[in-house]
């Protein structure tokens, strides 16, 4: 239970300070791009879980008995298998959710954690240690997403989640370009919190 | 050292006139377009330049509060708002105006440093953003001489702009000297050709305005139009009907020029001119939209320190050529003449390399073990 | 000579109409990584045009299947992350055995150049068009470059950003999205209309 706990209270960097997205820089194109509305946040979210929990955990599994080359075959396999779960309970949220979201969520299991980063990440951690850490950063990307996919939709397309509010106020926001613009905001705005709650010694608040 | 040490936003100007007065002349250069469009649309031309200037002034009080800069009073935002009007039909929305304004100054002024650090045209960008927000509005042009409603909604006749019929491979409705004059539908500031063209002479002469960029721009824009006409007839009208229809008049004189955004150097000026020109060209002949002036300005705007640094390299060359060629010979004196020296008094440097090839050896050994431990972790 | 303007006219839309970077956001992580370090953009790009044109070419015959199948959004990428798999240890024993000096080709750079959003999205958007085995060749090539265009496009920019007096907050990560976004809104207005996804 300790175990527990630590590990969520070193991993929770990932939701704020060291946010995936706004922070560190990873996964932008499927933000920007595939992320217009929340079904598309949710769906984009359900696989990054999936996706990255699953290679974290296979990481820590196995990682250290693999050859150097043969790792990234074998998590970016297992990132496409993490692909099926996720496929299955997107296709509840909406029966055209595929249409809309398009290639996006298939291209988070070749994304630059589960490619790149899970070896440095989990190979040394035990499996529950991976699978939290995975969660905390799969809720980093959620959180972006969904805060995103809000904003674009209601100045967008004038509704959430599908449900009319208003006429759209600004309809390029669903544009990838716009995508980029927003996001780029959203990270300012943590410098921003981040600056704010700064000590005034320079020590950054723990978070 | 304060009292010493002068600290300038960009441009960086070396003439008895400064950025104030450069700007005033600016502003003073776009009022007599807004007195054509109030002879053409009514008094609702002075309004929407109006919401443009009060937008971009109120939006750029709010950019300095938020980043808790103090507000610099400077003419920028006055010209960026009564620019983006002008590149919009009379009959647009004020809220449209607003949008434009806020792109310009949000997005594109205050997150790069504010004036004189922007890196694109802050107007082309308000533009380009609000023609693919509202293209029904943006790309709906009323008729010309028509008194259009200041404030609610808007009852105008519309009619088809000349570059609309020109990317149709259509020939416009109206002939040279409609457009000359400003009775051809289009954005409210640059159809009235004469006008605009007085006007931006007088910028040149004022030395607000370069000549350089404007005229090779035109000129090499001519030229293309001349090879490759989108209707029949006569050469001398397809010609006039390519350069007076759209922006591209107005965007010479008053958008390419903008001192922030473009090259410093006159060799520069000329390269983005022509090379302006031909992405103009581009997106107009094969872009989705009529207007494709604004797009074509934002890529051109990356590339201008491109042509500023490769005029750089040129006049360094160019200066230094009698050194470099000196230099080159040596060096190719110096290759030649090394197997002439015989091997009974090598030079203690050719000793020394025999050493190198079991350090080289041992080296590479390290550096594969190395590389064998950190793998992946060296190159993140 | 119709093949010819086949191949070249997929190969040039996939490098300034659709390009990945602009107009799909494809990439961009692995791109910001390569700004700095300009000197890895020649390989890396290279790479990816071999990587892709592979893929292209071992699951063409096999996406024939997938297509009418009601788990077509499952089956294609798994496919072809299958075969980007069979590619990257073809490559990589090449690499070992017949260019055994190409030592800085090992580790991350080659896995990265054949497993990234990039070439996996040009193959599925290449996929999705039903473009056929020319034209995905094609377009993979072109997208290839697009990536390298894209980069070193950005790449200038960031750098001459970093002469500009920009705020605190929004240094680094921040004015680099903002960046990108305007440039995307330009070529936006050469293609102006929603891509397919």
């Amino acid at each position: 239970m300790n175990e527990i706990k630590s590990s969520f209270k070193e991993n929770s960097v990932y939701l704020f300070s060291k946010n995936p997205v706004l922070v560190l820089g990873l996964v932008i194109g499927q933000l920007a791009a595939g992320v217009s509305n929340l079904q598309n946040a949710a769906a984009l979210s359900i696989t990054y879980f999936f996706v990255v929990t699953g290679v974290l955990v296979f990481a820590s599994l196995v990682g250290k008995r693999l050859p150097g080359w043969l790792k990234v075959v074998a998590y970016a396999i297992v990132g496409s298998m993490m692909l099926v779960p996720s496929y299955f309970i997107s296709a509840g949220i909406s029966a055209t959710i595929f249409d809309s979201v398009g290639i996006y969520p298939a291209l988070l299991a070749v994304s630059t954690v589960p490619i790149v980063y899970s070896e440095k990440i989990a190979e040394n951690k035990s499996p529950l240690s991976a699978l939290i850490n995975g969660i905390c950063i799969a809720f980093g990307f959620a959180a972006t997403a969904f805060i995103l996919g809000a904003a674009r939709e209601i100045l967008g397309s004038g509704s959430l989640f599908g449900f009319r509010l208003s006429k759209p106020l600004f309809p390029a926001a669903k544009l990838p370009f716009w995508g980029f613009i927003f996001l780029g905001f959203m990270a300012a705005f943590v410098n921003f919190i981040k600056e704010f709650i700064k000590k005034p010694d320079g020590e950054e608040e723990a978070e | 050292m304060k009292e010493k040490l002068m600290f300038q936003n960009a441009p960086h100007v070396r003439q008895s006139e400064s950025v104030v007065t450069m700007m005033a002349d600016v502003v003073l250069a776009l009022l007599p377009i807004y007195l054509m469009g109030v002879f053409y649309y009514g008094t609702r031309a002075i309004f929407l330049g109006i919401c443009g200037v009060i937008s971009c002034l109120a939006l750029s009080a709010i950019g300095s509060l938020l980043l808790r800069e103090k507000a610099v009073f400077d003419l920028t935002p006055i010209i960026t708002g009564l620019i983006i009007p002008l590149l919009l039909p009379a009959n647009i929305p004020y809220y449209v105006v607003f949008s434009a304004c806020a792109v310009a100054i949000l997005v594109v002024k205050f997150p790069f440093g504010g004036t004189g650090n922007n890196l694109f045209n802050p107007a082309a960008v308000g533009f380009a953003s609000a023609a693919i927000c509202w293209p029904e509005k943006v790309f709906s042009y009323p008729a010309t001489m028509q008194n259009l409603e200041i404030f609610g909604e808007v009852t105008a006749k519309t009619a088809q702009s000349p570059a609309y019929s020109l990317s149709l491979g259509a020939v416009p409705d109206y002939n040279v000297l409609d457009m000359l004059l400003g009775s051809a539908p289009g954005p409210m500031g640059a159809t009235n050709i004469l006008v605009v063209a007085a006007c931006g002479i007088f910028l040149i002469v004022k030395k607000a305005a370069n000549w350089i960029t404007p005229a090779f721009f035109l000129a090499q824009y001519s030229v293309l139009c001349l090879l490759f006409p989108r209707i029949g007839g006569s050469a001398f009208d397809a010609l006039c009907y390519e350069l007076f229809s759209g922006m591209i008049i107005f965007g010479a004189f008053f958008m390419l020029t903008e001192p922030v955004t473009s090259p410093k150097r006159d060799f520069g000026k000329i390269l983005a001119g022509i090379s302006s020109a031909i992405v103009v060209f581009l997106f107009r002949y094969f872009g989705k939209f009529e207007m494709g002036f604004a797009s074509a300005l934002i890529v051109m705007n990356v590339f201008s320190p491109i042509f500023d640094s490769l005029c750089e390299n040129v006049l360094h060359v160019y200066r230094h050529k009698d050194s470099i060629i000196a230099s080159f010979r040596k060096k190719s004196s110096e290759e030649k003449a090394e197997p002439e020296i015989p091997e009974e008094s090598l030079p203690e440097e050719t000793l020394s390399e025999d050493e190198n090839p079991e350090e080289t050896e041992e080296e590479t050994e390290a550096s594969e073990k190395a590389e064998e431990l950190s793998g992946e972790e060296a190159a993140v | 000579m119709t093949f010819i303007v086949q191949f070249l006219s997929a190969m040039l839309t996939a490098l300034f109409i659709e390009n990945i970077i602009f107009t799909r956001a494809l990439g961009t992580s692995w791109m910001f990584y390569l700004i700095k370090n300009p000197k890895e953009l020649l390989k890396y790009t290279g790479l990816l045009m071999v990587v892709t044109t592979l893929s292209g070419l071992l699951a063409y015959p096999l996406r024939g299947f997938v297509y009418n199948s009601e788990y077509r959004h499952l089956l294609l990428p798994v496919l072809y992350i299958l075969a980007m798999a069979v590619v990257y240890i073809a490559v990589y024993f090449f690499i070992k055995y017949a260019l055994p000096k190409q030592k800085e080709l090992f580790g991350l750079n080659l896995g990265v150049a054949v497993f990234n959003c990039a070439t996996l999205g040009g193959l599925l958007v290449a996929s999705n068009e039903r473009l056929d085995l020319l034209s995905t060749l094609g377009y993979g090539i072109g997208m290839s470059l697009g990536f390298g265009f894209a980069t070193l496009l950005l790449g200038y920019g960031l750098t001459r950003l970093e002469y500009c007096r920009v705020p605190k907050i929004f240094r680094g990560v921040p004015i680099a999205l903002i960046y990108l976004g305007l440039l995307s809104l330009a070529f936006y207005g050469l293609i102006g209309h929603q891509l397919p996804t």
